[in-house]
Formats: C-alpha cells, sequence, structure tokens
C-alpha cells in the first residue's frame, strides 16, 4: 500500500513538473476553395502532413475543404506564440489549375518541422470528378481515404493507412511503413497494385468475381477467406486466379507485414495461409533448404530460435529469422532463408545453411559445413574441419583441427592457426593463413583471384612450395617474398599482357605441398615470430 | 689499372660467392699481385662483415628493383617468353631475400662512404615543418627502434627516418607512390600512433592520431592502391581500431573510406571499408551516405550491399534524417524481388525505424 501511495505521489510530482513541457498552442483554420476540372482531368493533392479523403461525383469541378491546425511548444508562453505565428505564417496552403482546365494541383507548403517548436496537420476532403484521374502524396498521413472513383488511382504516402472504397479503375498505391485496405465492392476495371513495406495489405472483394492474382509477403504470410484460389507459391510469392482465370491483375506485396485477400463479409482471423492450401513450386536449387528442415521452414513468417543449452539433436529452419544455440550437446541442421547464425560451442557435426545473413560460429567439434549466400562467416574453431562457404563476405577462422575448405566470391578468408591442411579460396579478397606453430608439415593452398596471399609459418616447417602470381606489372620483382630461401622464380609473359611468375623449390627440406596462387596482388610467406622473443 | 678497375667489379661477386670458378681464379690472383685491389678488398670484408652485424630491414621494393635492373637488367626488366628448358637456368632468377638484401647493402654502404659527410652535415639540422613529402629528405633520420625523433645518430642501412606528425605540413605534394606500409604502437600507453612506409626510403611518421597530418596520411594511404605487396585490409583494420574511438573521430577518415569502398575493385578492402564505416563515430558524412546508397544499389558483392544497408539502418536508428535518396534506395531494395532476402528485410528494417 505504501509503494501505491509512493508511486501516485511521484507521478503526480512527475506531471506537475512536466506539465509546462506539456502545454502548447494551437490555433485552426478552416478553407473552402472550388476549382474548375473537366471530368477527364486530372486531380493531384499534395501534403506532407494530415489526412486526405476524396469522395468521387457525378459533377465536373472540385470542391475541398481544409482544416489547418498549427501547434506550437514553449514554455515561455510568448515565444510559444511567436512560433505559433511562425507556423501560420509558414504553412500555406496553395491550389492551382493549368491553362487548359486539365490538371489542378492541391498543395500545402510547409518547411521542414523537426526541431522547430511547432507542428502542422492539414485535413483535406476533396470532392472531385469520379472519372477524371487522382494522385494523392503525403509524407506522413493519419488516413488517406479515397471514395467511389473510377479514373485511375495513385497514392502513395510513407505512413499511415491508406484505404480505398469502391475504387474500381485502375489503381497504384505505395506505400512505406502504412497498411493498406482495398474494397472494391464490384468487379476490377482493371489492373490493381498495393504495396508497402512495412505495413498490411487487406483486400476485400465481392463474392464471386474473377480477376489474376500476384502476392508477395517475404518476412509475413499470404492468406484467404475464399476458396477459389488456384495458382502456385514459390517461396513467399503466390501467383494464380481467384475464382476464374483471366481478367485485371491484382497486385499485392509487403515486405515484414501479411497480405489478406477476403470474401467480403468474412474476417482476417478467419483467414488460411496460402502455404497450406496451395502447393508449393519446385525451388531453385540455389534457394534450396536442407531436407530434413523444409517441414520447419513451410511455417510462414519471421520466426527466431535462441536456446542457451540443448541435448540432443537439432533439426530448425526457419523462412526468416535469427538461430542463436549458446550450447548443444549433439547434431545441429540449421537453416534461415535469411537471419543471423550465432552458435556457441557444438560438439556434434553441424551443418547451417543461410540464403543470406551472416554466420558466428563458436567451437564446433564435429564434421562443420557451414554456407551462406551473403555474408561473414566467423568460426572459434572446427576441430573436425569441413567445408565453409559465403557467396560474399569474409571468413574468418581462428583454428582448423581437421581438413578445411573455405570459399568465397569476394572478401577476405583469414586463419589464425591451421593445424591441418587448409585450402582457401576467393574471388577477389586477401588471404592470410597462419600455421600452427608445432606443425611440421601439412598441405595448404590459397587462390586469390584479386588480392594477395600471406602465408606465416613456422621456423621448420617443410613444405614443396609452387607460387604462381600473375601480375600486369611486367618489371614487378617484389611480388614474391619469402622469408625461406631456395626458391627459384620463373617470368613468362602471358595473354591480355600479363606477366605470370612462378616461383618453387623446397623449404626446410620439402614436405607437403604448398600451393599458392594470386591475381592483382603478391604472394608473402614469412616465419611467425618465435614466442618469447 | 684498366685490369684493377675490371677485376674490381667482381669483387662484390666475389664476395657473395656468385662468380664462376675462373672468374673467381682470376680475381684471386689479381688481388694477391695488386696492393691497391688487396686494400680495396680488405675493405669490402671489412664493410660485408659490418654489415653482418646490422639487424636485418625489409629493402623497399623500388630501389631493391631498380637494383635488380641496374645489375642484370635482363633477368629483370625483360619478360621471358615461354623459356625453353635449355634456356632455364639464365632465366631463372635466384629467389633468395637476403643475397639480394646484401647486395642492396653493398651498393649503400658504398653510396654511404661517398655521401656519407653531407648526411652528417644535415642530421644536425633541426627540422622546419615541410610539405611531407617533397621536402622530408632534407629532416632528420633516427633509428625505428628508438623512436627518439631528430637526435643525431650514426647513419646505417637499418634505420628509418622518424617524424613527427605535427613538424609536417598536412598537404602532399602529387601523388607519392608510397609502399610497404606498416603501422606501428610503439607504447600503447601513450596515444601516439605511428605508419611506416617506403617511398625513396624507410619513413616512419609518428603523432596523435587526431594530428591532422597523421589524418591527411592515413586517407592517403587508404585512397591509394599503390599497395599491392601488402593486404588492402590491414589498412582499414587499423584505421578502424583506432579511430572507432570517439575521441579521435575524424571525417576525413570516413571520406577516405567512402572512396575506398566507392572505388576499390578488391571486394575485401571494400567489404572492410563499409564495415568499418559502421563502427566510426564521425561517419555520417555527405559523401560516406552517398558511398553507401551507391554500395546498396549497385555493388556486385552481397556482403557489402548487406553491410551498407545495415550502416544505413545504423544511422537511420539513431535518428540521423537520411535524405530522399536513400529513403528512394531502401524502399527500391526492400521491394527488389531479385535482390537478396536478407537485404531486403534489413531494408524494410531500417525504413520501419524512420519516423518522418
Amino acid at each position: 500500500m505504501n509503494s501505491i501511495r509512493t508511486l501516485s505521489a511521484a507521478l503526480a510530482l512527475a506531471l506537475l513538473v512536466a506539465s509546462p513541457l506539456l502545454a502548447a498552442t494551437t490555433k485552426t483554420s478552416k478553407f473552402e476553395r472550388a476549382l474548375p476540372l473537366g471530368m477527364a482531368g486530372v486531380l493531384t493533392v499534395r501534403t506532407t502532413t494530415g489526412s486526405v479523403e476524396v469522395v468521387g461525383v457525378d459533377e465536373g469541378g472540385v470542391r475541398f475543404t481544409a482544416i489547418k491546425t498549427v501547434t506550437a511548444f514553449n514554455t515561455d508562453k510568448e515565444k510559444e506564440k511567436a512560433l505559433l505565428a511562425e507556423a501560420d505564417r509558414l504553412v500555406e496552403l496553395r491550389e492551382a489549375v493549368s491553362a487548359d482546365g486539365r490538371n489542378a494541383l492541391i498543395h500545402t507548403l510547409a518547411p521542414a518541422m523537426s526541431g522547430r517548436g511547432w507542428r502542422v496537420d492539414v485535413r483535406y476532403v476533396v470532392w472531385m470528378p469520379r472519372t477524371a484521374d487522382l494522385r494523392v502524396e503525403v509524407v506522413k498521413s493519419q488516413q488517406i481515404r479515397v471514395v467511389n472513383m473510377i479514373g485511375n488511382v495513385s497514392v502513395k504516402n510513407f505512413s499511415g493507412t491508406i484505404v480505398l472504397e469502391r475504387v474500381t479503375g485502375v489503381a497504384n498505391v505505395e506505400s512505406t511503413n502504412g497498411g493498406i485496405v482495398y474494397m472494391p465492392q464490384q468487379r476490377l476495371g482493371g489492373n490493381v497494385t498495393l504495396k508497402t513495406v512495412n505495413g498490411n495489405i487487406e483486400a476485400i472483394v465481392p463474392d464471386g468475381i474473377g480477376f489474376q492474382w500476384a502476392a508477395e509477403a517475404l518476412a509475413g504470410d499470404v492468406r484467404s477467406t475464399i476458396p477459389g484460389v488456384r495458382g502456385r507459391l514459390s517461396g513467399p510469392a503466390f501467383r494464380g486466379s481467384v475464382n476464374a482465370p483471366g481478367g485485371p491483375t491484382l497486385t499485392t506485396a509487403t515486405v515484414t507485414g501479411n497480405v489478406f485477400l477476403l470474401r467480403a463479409g468474412t474476417q482476417a482471423a478467419a483467414a488460411r495461409s496460402l502455404r497450406e492450401t496451395i502447393p508449393q513450386a519446385p525451388v531453385p536449387p540455389s534457394q534450396q533448404q536442407p531436407a530434413a528442415a523444409t517441414l520447419a521452414a513451410s511455417r510462414a513468417g519471421r520466426r527466431d530460435m535462441t536456446q542457451q543449452f540443448v541435448q540432443g539433436r537439432v533439426d530448425f529452419a526457419t523462412n526468416i529469422g535469427d538461430i542463436s544455440i549458446s550450447e548443444l550437446r549433439g547434431d545441429a541442421t540449421l537453416s534461415t532463408g535469411a537471419g543471423e547464425v550465432r552458435l556457441g560451442t557444438v560438439t556434434g557435426t553441424c551443418r547451417v545453411t543461410s540464403l543470406g545473413g551472416p554466420l558466428e560460429l563458436g567451437d564446433i567439434f564435429g564434421l562443420l559445413d557451414a554456407r551462406t549466400q551473403a555474408g561473414d562467416v566467423t568460426i572459434q574453431a572446427a576441430r573436425s574441419g569441413g567445408s565453409v562457404q559465403t557467396g560474399g563476405g569474409i571468413i574468418r577462422l581462428v583454428y582448423a583441427g581437421g581438413p578445411t575448405s573455405l570459399s568465397s566470391a569476394g572478401g577476405d578468408i583469414i586463419v589464425r592457426q591451421a593445424a591441418s591442411s587448409v585450402n582457401a579460396e576467393t574471388r577477389s579478397g586477401d588471404i592470410s593463413i597462419s600455421v600452427d606453430p608445432g606443425a611440421k608439415t601439412q598441405r595448404l593452398g590459397a587462390k586469390t583471384a584479386k588480392g594477395n596471399v600471406v602465408l606465416f609459418l613456422p621456423p621448420r616447417f617443410g613444405a614443396d612450395v609452387d607460387i604462381t602470381v600473375i601480375t600486369t606489372d611486367a618489371n614487378a620483382t617484389h611480388l614474391i617474398e619469402s622469408s625461406f630461401g631456395a626458391l627459384s622464380v620463373q617470368r613468362e609473359q602471358i595473354a591480355g599482357g600479363k606477366t605470370r611468375l612462378r616461383a618453387s623449390g623446397k623449404i626446410n627440406g620439402g614436405g607437403e605441398r604448398l600451393e599458392l596462387f594470386a591475381e592483382g596482388g603478391g604472394v608473402q610467406i614469412k616465419t611467425q615470430p618465435v614466442p618469447g622473443r | 689499372m684498366a685490369d684493377c678497375s675490371a677485376l674490381r667489379e667482381n669483387l662484390p661477386m666475389l664476395l657473395t660467392e656468385s662468380i664462376d670458378p675462373a672468374r673467381r681464379e682470376l680475381t684471386h690472383e689479381h688481388i694477391e699481385s695488386c696492393e691497391a685491389c688487396t686494400a680495396e678488398w680488405l675493405a669490402y670484408k671489412e664493410t660485408w662483415n659490418v654489415l653482418d652485424e646490422l639487424p636485418e630491414v625489409e629493402v623497399p621494393a623500388r630501389v631493391k628493383q631498380r637494383f635488380l635492373a641496374a645489375v642484370n637488367p635482363q633477368a629483370v626488366v625483360a619478360p621471358v617468353v615461354a623459356p625453353a628448358p635449355a634456356e632455364k637456368a639464365d632465366n631463372v632468377v635466384p629467389f633468395t631475400r637476403k643475397p639480394a638484401f646484401k647486395w642492396v647493402a653493398q651498393a649503400a654502404a658504398v653510396a654511404l662512404l661517398v655521401g656519407g659527410s653531407y648526411f652528417a652535415g644535415q642530421r644536425t639540422a633541426t627540422p622546419e615543418p615541410a610539405p611531407m613529402v617533397a621536402q622530408q629528405q632534407e629532416l632528420t633520420p633516427a633509428r625505428i627502434n628508438s623512436v627518439q625523433e631528430f637526435s643525431p645518430v650514426s647513419m646505417s642501412l637499418a634505420e628509418t627516418r622518424v617524424l613527427d606528425a605535427s613538424t609536417l605540413s598536412p598537404n602532399i605534394e602529387g601523388r607519392p607512390d608510397i609502399t610497404n606500409v606498416k603501422f606501428v604502437d610503439a607504447d600503447p600507453s601513450d596515444d601516439a600512433i605511428g605508419v611506416s612506409f617506403d617511398i625513396t626510403s624507410r619513413w616512419t611518421v609518428k603523432g596523435s592520431p587526431n594530428d591532422k597530418s597523421m589524418v591527411r596520411l592515413l586517407s592517403y594511404v587508404l585512397e591509394s592502391e599503390g599497395q599491392s605487396s601488402s593486404p588492402r585490409s590491414d589498412a582499414i583494420d587499423w584505421v578502424r581500431q583506432t579511430y572507432s574511438d570517439p575521441q579521435y573521430s575524424h571525417p576525413e577518415i570516413a571520406n577516405a573510406l567512402a572512396k575506398v569502398l566507392r572505388t576499390d575493385d578488391h571486394e575485401g578492402a571494400r567489404i572492410n571499408a563499409v564495415d568499418t564505416l559502421k563502427t566510426l563515430p564521425a561517419s555520417s558524412t555527405q559523401q560516406t551516405r552517398e558511398a553507401l546508397i551507391e554500395a546498396l544499389k549497385s555493388d556486385p558483392n552481397p556482403a557489402v550491399r548487406m553491410k551498407a544497408v545495415d550502416a544505413l539502418a545504423k544511422l537511420a536508428a539513431a535518428g540521423e534524417r537520411l535524405d530522399p535518396a536513400a529513403l528512394d534506395m531502401l524502399r527500391q531494395k526492400a521491394g527488389q524481388a531479385d535482390e537478396n532476402v536478407y537485404v531486403r528485410v534489413k531494408a524494410a528494417e531500417a525504413l520501419g525505424n524512420i519516423r518522418p
């Protein structure tokens, strides 16, 4: 009871202190204007903030009302008044009509409001010919509503909901963070495109109308209450028809939101995922996930996995999501369509696949197979070796305890301690490999099509060395450097005006093969510094 | 005396035992019969022994190249086209670093004998702020290990000329070809850093990371494309370690990284550059934003695009106002069907953090 009292007192005090800061002065102005516009004209409504409602009517000309509300904030009432006057002066409502009467513009002129100590809100209600074309552009809207139009409609905003009601002509709607609701209430009269990045899309159509439907919800789901949806799903994208093939196309796409196609009178909650009702098209090999993981991946939307400790085998896959396991005593088969994978210790074999995202792997005791189509791969230890691939990114391997193959389609490869054979290849990037100080000889390969190869070997490391460097500098002499003697260099001109330098020989009496290739860079073989010196 | 001058040319090869037996015999016979050449030979051997005592340093690549070219132009300059096995012996350059160094050392030792008095006179002069490259030869050299600048020490090949960044003009004249760049932090307890490089000889510029000349030099190193003999990413990694500390943040470093991101055809370097830009406190300049947008738009490497979108997302999350071009690019990437899904999702997440 005491704590409640204390809390209430603190709250009251906080409100008392904050009240001057919360105070604001507001001024509201109302405008009513009319513009000439033909039945086939084009009206553009452009504003930075507020709401827009456009109603199509069966008569020529445009009428609109606008309510401008400016609000100023300052603890000093005099300053606040001055700010209010400034806001009222700077925010102007303009309208214009082209000389031929075919184009009309309603426009809010306002400077950037951030940090000025005031804000403005303009609410437009516009009546226009329903057969004319309409363009609406609002940066930050509470709502944009367009009703009863058969002309072409184009709406664009950054945030705020967009509602199209009884709009049956061609429509093109784009939002960044806003949701879109489309309710034609009769058959579609033209192609309709509804796209948003971070919002949901709801299309509510009358029962029985037919049209083509293309839908994508990259990190979300595509759902419908219409039984007559037919087509193919390819990953997150659907393409097919509703009720009957042919007719105009409804395109709906969102990245992080969901798409709902609803029969009029049904609710979104009743909609079923197309993943449950539509067969999946064959997935291209480049996007295939491990078979063991396919079932889990069939679930839509973002799905992360975070585990501190797992005993036993783990098979997990997600279309979009991060995977994090601190300790896994068993084998792992993990897959994500896009996301980060972080693993601590894995005692068994470890198979990780990502179609995009970095892999951060800890101490892997079993055989490692790690692949990402894009992103860096960092591994603390591959104790049994394995294979690591990235379609672009840096590979950093601290310890290679078994034969290891590393491949990047573009990016550096760094191995800090190679206690077993290592083969590293990159299309463009430097390769740096430090061999385990205790190693006497082991097979090493490094190939970069653009970059340098640097190898750090123990002083007594024995190897049969074969180095190739391709350069455009015909006079280059410093591209192959070795702290070990007894290598001979051969030089020859090759196609494309390039020069090939080849150095070969045995170091410390010879041993396993050491094959190094660099183009557009050089090769250095250095002795490791002796600890303690 | 004509015989003497001809045979004295054999002395360096005799010293390094790289002379054929017949000439070796002939040269030895001459030395034994000629007092002047005996003295010369003994001087050579003494110099040689002294050189063996000196610590070994990396020979500047260009110096090595010039020297080898002078010694054996055919071996170095003229490329050999598909050598036949019988010709192989003539076309093979012995690949041992040390003898090459010694040859250079010998030549330099001779040069030192001749020019020593001149340098000795110059070394005692106090350096004045000067254009970094054009006048640096006139500044005082010092041993690399001592890092005690401008103290008069005996000249040797084992030294690098150490300059204090604060004594240098930040203007780099022309586009000098600096190679073999190494970064030095001799004393981690102080805030001084050092950059060592070859130009006409070995130089180390030491100073505070904030020093304008140091910033200019590092920017130049980052932008320079002439570092093919050392990993490109080393410089960027080093810049990241030093300049991610907010007290050293500098927009010029960020701009240099932006240039690497835009123009370097080495994908590893571009990945490192964009990665580093994310960590630098003063990374948000017009140039860096444009470079990030450009990278996101068209870099062929998906890792670069991923990191570019991450960097833009970080700016957006920090409340940075992104211009319309950045917003358009993020929107375009979020909706681009053939873009990597991770890039699309990250672009969408970045947009979700933006409040217009």
